[in-house]
């Protein structure tokens, strides 16, 4: 399903080079213009059809790279991908979305941008207004929807893809505890059918709960990978206290599954 | 290659729903709307009105001066503005490149789309205007939609070449108008190909938009078919453009999501 091989990935560090004056002198010194951070270094990783694997590590271990290379919306510095099956990533809730233009178009447009064509929209129209609970609005110009309105319809739309890989970048926490809570019966159900899911998260206990696979980023490596009990909890035994309020933080903020 | 093309394939509805986002998302909030595919083209023949067929009484060949500018104008609003908006089109849309795996070229397709839409919409004030001086048409107009066809691969051509660009240098918002100017002035908008210098003509008919010009302007004003080989020509240098900049944009469209 997903065949991962030697995949490292390298970015440019501080601003590069975007005006043709940097790119000429940089040209002409004949050195590297940058600096370079690995943020993938050598990963190895096979998904079989029907897992659901949960990535989990700090911040820039490498966890959201991962997710756009499997995207395809990047390209491995080195090393190869394959993917089989027709894939949906959710990255960012929110981007494809236009303020001027209303719920209902807005439906539309992001979910051509998944990949369905108009006709399965029109038929799972009513459904994803009813998940999304916006039926009030939805011919109202999203400019005026609260963020947590927005963020409901795009996991609804998102939701209701039919694919065979879901790709999910932190973002189950939708809305209010309740809104959260039917995102996660949504994903259940969708893996009950045998979906492929892959799905980063900083909520340990999400990841127990749902997938059953867990793998361990750490400074763009991937350091272990198995039963989720097992992983969550070696994550656990290793983070340093420093890193734990990092955590800790980020539990605060809200930025967790 | 024919793996783009599939994957375009299944992306036809995405790019008919952005195409109809870009239309809805530029009127939106404006007076007139759609009315300024119109009033656009119509301020810039006035102008050229007062300057070229009053001041400098460029010959137009018997033909009323308002026709034979707007001959050359309407396709030209249609390339430039569109070739001037394509430039970003990648990049007004970040977040989207970053966190979606559409087909890219979808985006600088759908400027072409509603480039179209708008040409359309002046079209039919060309229309009207033959119909008002009564000019009488021919069978010539049938090479209008290979006109079209070409004039259309040239500027998709252009489109997916500037918007990759400005992703990767910044300065591309700068040079795209100037580079336009010169266009607009190398090519016979304003004036009618006879006042280029037979010495020069070669040179000049390097210019693919020269030929498409002079071909609207034979084909619609003068019942006249016109010179094979500058089209042929243009033709030529449009499908080669066309390959080129659709190879280069997949080459390098791996890299819109890390620079942008």
């Amino acid at each position: 399903m997903i065949n991962v091989h030697r995949v490292s990935k390298r970015y440019r560090l501080g601003k590069p080079a975007t005006n043709l004056k940097q790119a000429i002198a940089g040209w002409l010194s004949g050195r590297p213009s940058a600096d370079w951070v690995w943020a993938l270094r050598d990963v190895n990783l096979s998904v079989n059809a029907g897992e659901v694997v949960g990535i989990i590590g700090h911040n820039g271990a490498g966890k959201s790279t991962l997710l756009r290379l499997l995207a395809r919306t990047s390209k491995p510095t080195t090393g190869r991908i394959e993917t089989k099956g027709h894939l949906a990533a959710l990255l960012d809730l929110g981007a494809g979305f236009h303020p001027e233009l209303t719920g209902r178009e807005n439906i539309y447009l992001n979910g051509t941008l998944l990949g369905l064509t108009r006709k399965e929209i029109s038929k799972r129209f009513d459904e994803i207004v009813a998940f999304s609970e916006i039926e009030r609005f939805i011919a109202t110009p999203v400019k005026h929807y609260s963020r947590g309105m927005t963020l409901r319809l795009s996991f609804a739309v998102a939701a209701h893809v039919n694919c065979d890989l879901l790709l999910v970048d932190e973002v189950l926490s939708v809305g209010d505890a309740r809104f959260a809570s039917k995102c996660l019966e949504r994903m259940r159900r969708l893996r009950d059918q045998g979906m492929t899911i892959v799905l980063t998260s900083h909520n340990l206990q999400t990841v127990v709960d749902f997938c059953s696979r867990a793998v361990l980023f750490r400074d763009g490596s991937l350091i272990a990978d198995g039963p989720p009990e097992e992983i969550v909890d070696l994550y656990s035994r290793k983070s340093s206290h420093s890193e734990a309020i990092d955590d800790q933080q980020a539990l605060r903020r809200g930025a967790w599954v | 290659m024919i793996e783009h093309w599939r994957r375009l394939f299944g992306a036809r509805d995405l790019l008919y729903t952005w195409t109809i986002r870009e239309l809805k998302v530029r009127y939106s909030g404006s007076l007139l709307g759609l009315a300024w595919a119109l009033l656009y083209p119509l301020a810039l023949l006035l102008v050229s009105m007062i300057m070229f067929a009053w001041f400098l009484r460029v010959p137009t060949g018997g033909v009323p001066a308002a026709l034979f500018l707007y001959c050359g104008l309407a396709p030209w609003i249609f390339s430039s503005g569109t070739i001037q908006s394509s430039a970003f089109a990648l990049f007004a849309n970040l977040s989207l490149v970053k966190n979606s795996s559409f087909p890219r070229e979808v985006l600088p397709l759908a400027t072409v789309l509603v480039g179209a839409v708008d040409f359309a919409v002046s079209a039919v004030l060309l229309a009207g205007l033959v119909v008002y001086y009564r000019r009488p048409v021919g069978p010539t107009l049938l090479l209008i939609p290979v006109l079209l066809v070409i004039q259309s691969m040239l500027t998709l051509a252009l489109c997916f070449f500037v918007s990759a660009a400005l992703v990767f240098y910044r300065d591309v918002r700068f040079l795209v108008p100037i580079a336009l100017q010169f266009w607009l002035y190398l090519s016979p908008v304003f004036y009618p190909l006879d006042v280029v210098p037979r010495k020069a003509r070669f040179w000049y008919l390097l210019n693919p938009f020269a030929a498409l010009i002079d071909g609207y302007r034979h084909v619609i004003l003068f019942r006249t078919w016109p010179p094979w080989q500058p089209l042929a020509w243009a033709a030529a240098v449009s499908v080669a453009a066309l390959i080129a900049s659709y190879v280069h944009f997949k080459h390098v469209e791996w890299e819109f999501a890390d620079r942008i």
